[in-house]
């Protein structure tokens, strides 16, 4: 069990971003309000499952940017 | 050599290591990672040629002919054997381009090739990506080397084929690398490998069926 760390989250979407070509500025700003959204969606819960969360962050990606959310939601189904 | 160069496993990390690179670091360094990459995994084919070529070594001083009908009928229903499993078990039964190797291995990978940081790290992350489907590549590597060696229609020498060989495993990467650059992304990669993933499956089977028959009608014709 670990603790929502939204640093490690952000960390990770703006790696992923970068390296698919997004302006630094338009991801900082959309992955902002994606863990907005999602931090809002977890309020009432305690506890959460990886895959949910990933899910969730996905989910809400998607509205900004197709690829990296797809690339979020299948990162470990590559190999 | 397309049983080989068509393997998942390695073009996987590859586009994974390229990925995380290119997105911590600046283009150059993410192509020296690549290069280092590359590099590596051509190590493995050598390696392979030379423990090959040491085990040949020794049966050749037992007793054993490894031109006997009974070898031959036993490589090609290995072929054959390789091929079903190939069919049955190299991609998982759900989304995505999962592999038969444990979960546990495959993120480890994902989590190495996300933290390369130097060459070295690059060229050993490389090496390593063929070990765990040697259990499919392995036989071909001993089989291709018995056919080099014992071949005498080739004009070519056998030297000059293995190294020909060894660089044509690498030339995927290459083409990937290549493709990465031309502004396709890692989920550009993923939806591909995805639609063409019983394309894949049914190609490579029918490889190892194709090349069993090869050693058949050879051992048949001569």
């Amino acid at each position: 069990m670990e603790y929502f760390d939204e640093k490690q989250i952000k960390k990770t979407l703006k790696i992923d971003a970068k390296a698919i070509d997004i302006p630094s500025g338009s991801a900082d700003i959309f992955i902002e309000k994606t863990l907005e959204s999602v931090k809002k969606q977890l309020k009432n819960k305690t506890i959460i499952t990886n895959k949910d969360l990933e899910r969730i962050i996905a989910k809400e990606l998607k509205k900004y940017n197709t690829d990296l959310a797809y690339i979020y939601k299948n990162r470990d189904k590559i190999i | 050599m397309l049983i080989i160069t068509s393997m998942k496993l390695i073009p996987g990390v590859f586009a994974n290591l390229y990925h995380y690179a290119s997105g911590k670091y600046s283009a150059k360094k993410a192509g020296n990672l690549c290069l280092y990459f590359i590099l590596g995994v051509e190590l493995l084919p050598a390696l392979l040629f030379v423990t090959s070529n040491f085990l040949l070594y020794i049966l050749s001083y037992t007793s054993l002919d490894i031109t006997s009908d009974i070898i031959l009928w036993s490589t090609a229903g290995l072929l054959i054997a390789l091929g079903i499993a190939f069919f049955c078990f190299y991609f998982r039964h759900d989304k995505g381009t999962k592999l038969f190797i444990s979960r546990k291995t495959a993120l480890s990978f994902r989590k190495k090739a996300s933290l390369v940081e130097t060459n070295s790290d690059a060229f050993v992350l490389g090496l390593i990506s063929g070990i765990p489907e040697l259990l499919f590549t392995f036989p071909l590597y001993l089989i291709t080397l018995i056919e080099i060696t014992k071949s005498f229609v080739l004009p070519i020498p056998c030297s000059m084929i293995l190294i020909l060989f060894i660089l044509a495993i690498i030339s995927p990467l290459f083409f990937l690398y290549v493709y990465f650059r031309a502004g396709n992304n890692l989920a550009d990669f993923l939806r591909l490998r995805e639609k063409n993933k019983t394309f894949f499956r049914f190609f490579v089977t029918s490889l190892y069926f194709l090349f069993a028959l090869l050693i058949i009608l050879l051992k048949v014709i001569f």
